[in-house]
């Protein structure tokens, strides 16, 4: 009774994304370090007595996990990754009941791996040289708008 | 972990809503008897001072977004986020000696769209105001799901209600003052917006561990406090275009350098920009501290309010909910006004009724502010992605008008063919490099595409605009 319980607690992520250019071992990737999780029971209805754990690890063996979440809520948002494949795993808890939860879900992978800093740096010299012209160009047409008033 | 749930009882919600509410209600029908005629209603008889000026720049700017996206700005892209977002000050800067000389070409002038017209004839103005009402109509949804997933988030009210109401509350005081009520709500609402925050601010620090966040950040979320991160790199330049072209071509602004007295406008902004430049470091500070004090974000646009009401409780939630309710309305009602003005100035005026009359004009004005209200409110009830979602698809369409507008204020030479091109192709490759590359290059890549383009027809094909001609006479 106790197995059949914790199945119906067992849970999953969502995927964020279908991109085709994510390999078969990555769910997502993210080109800015900032992304969402969200979950849900695979079986049952989302209940307020169900908690979830969201464990972290750099690795699929979860030899080293950080707990990152423990709560009621289906979503969190993850933030400030440097780059590297980062593994989460979710698992639903009964609220106030010790060892009444459901197996851990599958490993989901993110793949963080930042745009090209050539094409940052690049944008960011153009961003100071227009920025540079407009202000110039007010400038100028400031100190003649004093003579034209 | 907490969970990001209410703080407030509805109840309290709804109170705070009622009493705010028939608070600018009851001004909006008290200033609006101050508007006798059109330029009253639309531009408060051209006549505003310093202090209301001041005002009422900084109260608008301050927005729902620097409340609630400047803190998801530091979120997602760490310190070089909160210097991006304060580098939406530069907008006002720059639109500074632009009021001056706006208001000396344009004595009679009441839209950014009769820049437009006159300085560069039809083809460019039909370009413009696409853009413009694009832009003010993704501006007032922004705001809009903004105070309904405010309202949600702080005190359970649900969010069709809360969106429903603050929409209400605006429409109605819009419609009952014009810009007298809007310029007046301002002035008042922007000493509420900057008391809280200095409040909230210095309330909230005071109870954080700096050590402790520094070295949560270092351990768990690097690169928010890390220089060489690319996408914050990219973001600096692009934020502070969006931001410039956001104020350098809307109609909110245009309107208020119309409004402003005699050498006020110059002064007006500069202030208002000074003013506003720490806010949103301040916001965007409290959103680094999340992690540290163990609060799950669900939706990164509400992490400041969140993190602000989470630290001091039930007072500094109501705090928070008066000071980003008064920025919401602070907003909405100058662009209800604006976008209202713009639309019956320069569409129903100009292209279906040329010959209407003042009465008339007021009539249209009143039904283009219902409608403008009934718009947003079915836009938004869908509550469609996050707030920068939804802000950041229309940079590359306002950044592509800065240089149009400004060479068109400043140089004689610029050409109409130049502006058409440069909007048009501004605007495509802007939103090309939004989908490809992130939204954080769209509007630094359409404002370079744009200049170039104005900067090549000058160069090839130079025109020799009169300036008397942006004098029109509107007397009917």
């Amino acid at each position: 009774m106790q197995q059949v319980f914790a199945a119906s607690l067992n849970c999953d992520f969502k995927r964020n994304t279908d991109k085709e250019n994510t390999s078969p071992k990555e769910n997502e990737k993210s080109p800015t370090g900032y992304y969402s999780l969200k979950w849900s029971l695979i079986y049952d209805k989302q209940n307020d007595s169900i908690y979830y754990r969201i464990e972290q690890s750099n690795n699929s063996n979860f030899s080293n996990p950080r707990s990152i979440y423990f709560g009621s809520d289906t979503e969190t948002f993850i933030s400030g990754k440097k780059e590297g494949l980062y593994f989460y795993r979710v698992r639903a808890e009964l609220k106030g009941l010790k060892k009444q939860f459901g197996a851990w879900s599958k490993p989901y992978a993110v793949r963080v791996e930042y745009q090209s800093m050539i094409l940052a740096w690049t944008l960011f010299i153009i961003g100071a040289i227009i920025f540079v012209a407009t202000t110039l160009v007010i400038l100028k047409g400031h100190k003649e708008t004093k003579d034209f008033v | 972990m907490q969970l990001q749930s209410e703080i407030l009882s509805p109840t309290l919600g709804w109170i705070l809503l009622a009493v705010f509410g028939v608070f600018w209600v009851y001004l909006g029908i008290y200033w609006g008897r101050k508007a006798k005629n059109l330029d009253g209603y639309m531009l408060a008889g051209r006549n505003v001072g310093l202090a209301l000026g001041t005002a009422t720049a900084m109260a608008t700017w301050v927005t729902s977004n620097t409340t609630m996206l400047a803190p998801q700005f530091a979120l997602q892209l760490g310190i070089w986020g909160m210097l991006a977002y304060s580098t939406a000050a530069f907008g006002l800067f720059i639109f500074a000696p632009m009021a001056k000389r706006i208001r000396a070409l344009m004595p009679n002038g009441f839209t950014s769209g009769d820049f437009i017209r006159l300085r560069y004839g039809k083809a460019v103005w039909y370009v413009f105001l696409l853009i413009t009402t694009f832009y003010s109509i993704i501006w007032l949804i922004s705001m809009g799901m903004a105070g309904g997933i405010l309202l949600k988030a702080l005190s359970g009210i649900p969010y069709e209600y809360g969106m429903s109401a603050i929409l209400l509350v605006c429409v109605l005081y819009t419609l009952f003052g014009g810009l007298y009520a809007v310029i007046g709500t301002d002035y008042i609402q922007s000493i509420i917006i900057a008391i809280g925050i200095i409040v909230v601010g210095f309330a909230v620090l005071s109870r954080l561990d700096m050590d402790a966040i520094y070295l949560n950040l270092k351990e768990n979320q690097p690169a928010l406090i890390s220089v060489f991160i690319p996408y914050s790199i990219m973001s600096l330049f692009n934020n502070l275009f969006f931001g410039v072209g956001e104020i350098v071509h809307n109609n909110v602004w245009w309107s208020r350098a119309f409004a402003m007295a005699k050498g006020v406008g110059q002064k007006a902004y500069t202030f208002a920009g000074i003013f506003w430049l720490p806010i949103p470091i301040a916001a965007g500070f409290i959103a680094l501290s999340s992690d540290t004090l163990g609060l799950n974000v669900t939706r990164p646009d509400m992490i400041g309010p969140f993190v602000a009401a989470n630290v001091l409780g039930q007072i500094g939630a109501v705090l928070v909910f008066v000071v980003v309710f008064s920025s919401l309305a602070s907003s909405i009602d100058s662009l209800l006004a604006a976008t209202s003005d713009i639309v019956t100035e320069d569409i129903y005026h100009k292209i279906f009724n040329p010959k209407a009359q003042e009465k008339s004009l007021r009539k249209a004005s009143t039904y283009i502010i219902l409608g403008l209200g009934l718009i947003t409110w079915l836009i938004c009830l869908p509550k469609i992605g996050t707030l920068a979602d939804v802000l950041f698809f229309a940079g590359p369409l306002v950044a592509s008008t800065i240089w149009p507008i400004i060479t068109g204020l400043y140089w004689q030479k610029a050409t109409k063919t130049g502006a058409l091109w440069a909007m048009i192709l501004g605007s495509a490759i802007g939103l090309i490099a939004y989908f490809e590359l992130g939204w954080y290059t769209a509007s630094l890549i359409s404002t370079g595409v744009s200049m170039v383009v104005v900067l090549l027809f000058v160069w090839l094909k130079p025109e020799n605009f009169e300036w008397k001609k942006l004098n029109e006479d509107h007397t009917n």
